[in-house]
């Protein structure tokens, strides 16, 4: 926590003048071009991936086999109204595209969501009753995080056959087990704090002193993990879809586009690498911006 | 007399790797209602230990080894949660460090309204007007306005105000104040000690209060209960204790203090250092710093004895070798 002079001593008027840092420290708008440049690229991949519907120029599962593998907008083959050409079945790129964004990052968010969710309610169980379910939650941690999660996946979806919801099940426990190990930690700490001790003193219970008091003093560290977590699981869900385990046609997502297109490479060669610098470029932004905000909000690296 | 809370020799014990160690042993306090007990002696005796014993807030290697608690006339279960809550509505404590005790996420109102909200079952909405109205009762200037502050926002002393409103919430019958103005400045600490009195007269409830300033028990408590090393060494009158203290610690306690009026060149020290947890002597643990030990002292503890004292009641020590010959062991 951050506290100086100006801010435990009693409330003075401020000074209009005073050319003082902000209290709560740099403006967010204040973040360098860089994350300017992420942060502006989530926007955007969040409106598409809301959006996506009303955006699409061509229905995506629409198949023309007489306009197959037409080149994007540069080149002098491309088909007027298919700005990023066309696919081995003649479907629009772009809507293809459009709708794979939204798929891969709504699996991905939920999938994440239920990952910290879950990994941060078994964090608080394993920090509050100590003891024997502490050993439990922290063995199955361990567990998860020596195992490669891509071949327990693999092999899950060989097993039952993919569906839906299994597929979205697996995205949830990919990660939980940073967010147990961390909420388990910030929670110990933070039980400890005169606060918690003050609350519990009143006679409040364990449910209001976890919900009220010590989830709102640890929330932070925690959305950076979730930032630091969502492409890790936007890159999980690809790997398994290229693999051909996650989304399943006629549906699709980028994954499953990248890895369609792959056997076009040498011909069409943008059928992969399209999808691909998607991938990679919201990656990189989520991780640039997570990067920053956990600096941010970190008071020992400001 | 009726008793609030009746401690009867309740020893506290901490799990160690080394074997268990026992930092409170066979205490006996009780505090009738609208008085106020103080409890004094040096850190690591056992004060704070004492107190969180009586609000069932002892950590997870700490438990309560042997004795009886009683309050409002019930007995205490140490192990029953239900029974702690059950027990909190009627307990207010205040903790040393007001900054750390209060929630940096949450506003005063929002922390205070809660407390209340807690000990009582009221509606959020009747909580959320009380709690200005306790901020009021506790001397926070504008407390519509300070209710909306976060604790960061205001001094020390705010701190210690809002705190104690959390602590009275509900009306408590008993109050735990465990060294509330230790972390706070004279001139605050005064304000809070006046604040704390003025309560007292006003909800009439008991309080426990801890302090290792003999000044300040000497300004505020009834009677007062000095600890050594896990054991309360005296129990008295407050003015009975500071004229005439009987047990070779409290006189020391008493020399090493500057009075006014005195025209000493320097203060008389007691000698060496408390035992260790894990090297307590056989015998008194006051022993080994004591100039009036004999074998006795160092091969048995000496017993609480009441004052056989004609007009003196309520007046206890544990000593071989008392300064009033009249308490004496036989």
């Amino acid at each position: 926590m951050r506290m100086s002079a100006e801010t435990t001593s009693a409330p003075v008027p401020a000074d209009p003048n005073a050319d003082a840092p902000a209290p709560r420290g740099e403006p967010f708008w204040r973040m360098p071009a860089l994350v300017w440049l992420a942060a502006g690229f989530l926007v955007l991949v969040a409106l598409i991936a809301t959006f996506a519907q009303v955006l699409t120029p061509f229905a995506y599962e629409d198949t023309n086999l007489l306009y197959r593998l037409k080149p994007p907008f540069w080149s002098p083959l491309s088909m007027e109204g298919h700005v990023l050409g066309t696919d081995k079945l003649g479907r629009d790129l772009l809507s293809r595209l459009l709708v794979a964004t939204q798929v891969s990052i709504a699996l991905a968010l939920l999938g994440t969501l239920i990952g910290a969710v879950l990994g941060t309610a078994l964090g608080i169980l394993a920090a509050h009753y100590g003891g024997i379910v502490d050993e439990i939650v922290m063995m199955l941690v361990d567990w998860q995080a020596a195992m490669p999660f891509l071949i327990i996946a693999l092999a899950v979806l060989a097993f039952f056959g993919n569906n839906f919801y299994l597929f979205l099940a697996l995205m949830g426990l990919a990660g939980w087990e940073t967010y147990a190990r961390l909420t388990r930690g910030l929670v110990l700490s933070a039980r400890e704090q005169g606060y918690a001790l003050a609350v519990r003193a009143l006679g409040a219970r364990p449910w209001r002193l976890y919900t009220r008091h010590i989830l709102p003093n640890v929330i932070g560290p925690l959305i950076v993990q979730l930032t630091l977590n969502f492409p890790q699981t936007i890159l999980l869900e690809t790997s398994l879809s290229f693999l051909g385990l996650g989304i399943q046609p006629p549906l699709t997502s980028l994954g499953q586009m990248l890895g369609e297109g792959r056997d076009y490479l040498l011909t069409s060669w943008w059928l992969a690498v399209i999808p691909g610098a998607v991938i990679f470029i919201t990656t990189l932004s989520m991780s640039l911006f997570g990067d920053w905000l956990r600096t941010r909000l970190d008071p020992t690296q400001r | 007399m009726s008793t609030l809370i009746d401690i009867r020799e309740l020893s506290v014990r901490i799990d160690l790797p080394g074997g268990p160690a026992y930092p409170v042993r066979d205490v006996s306090l009780s505090v009738a209602p609208g008085e106020t007990l103080g409890l004094v002696g040096e850190s690591g005796c056992g004060k704070t230990l004492t107190c969180l014993s009586v609000v069932g807030l002892l950590g997870r290697r700490v438990s309560i080894d042997g004795g009886d608690i009683s309050f409002q006339g019930a007995p205490v279960d140490p192990n029953d949660p239900e029974d702690r809550r059950r027990r909190s509505r009627g307990m207010g404590i205040i903790f040393q460090n007001p900054m750390s005790c209060l929630n940096p996420v949450r506003t005063l109102g929002w922390q205070a309204a809660e407390a209340y909200q807690i000990r009582t079952g009221e509606s959020r909405r009747i909580a959320r007007a009380r709690a200005v109205e306790l901020l009021d009762l506790v001397g926070i200037p504008e407390p519509r306005r300070r209710a909306a502050d976060y604790p960061h926002q205001v001094s020390g002393g705010q701190q210690q105000r809002a705190m104690i409103a959390m602590a009275i919430a509900g009306s408590p019958a008993l109050l735990v104040a465990d060294e509330p103005t230790t972390a706070l400045d004279v001139t605050v600490e005064a304000q809070i000690v006046e604040l704390l009195a003025r309560l007292q007269r006003e909800i009439g409830m008991g309080i426990l209060f801890v302090t290792h300033d003999l000044g300040l028990v000497a300004e505020i408590a009834d009677r007062v209960a000095v600890m050594y090393a896990g054991r309360v060494v005296e129990l008295a009158p407050a003015a009975d204790l500071f004229a005439r203290p009987n047990h070779p610690y409290t006189r020391g306690l008493l020399d090493s203090l500057p009075y006014l009026d005195d025209e000493v060149e320097r203060l008389t020290p007691i000698e060496g250092k408390v035992p260790p947890l894990h090297a307590m002597p056989p015998g008194c643990a006051f022993a080994p710093r004591c100039d009036r030990a004999s074998d006795r002292c160092r091969a048995q503890p000496a017993l609480t004895r009441q004052s056989r004292e004609p007009g003196i009641r309520d007046r206890s020590v544990a000593c071989h070798h008392t300064i009033d010959k009249t308490t004496e062991a036989a």
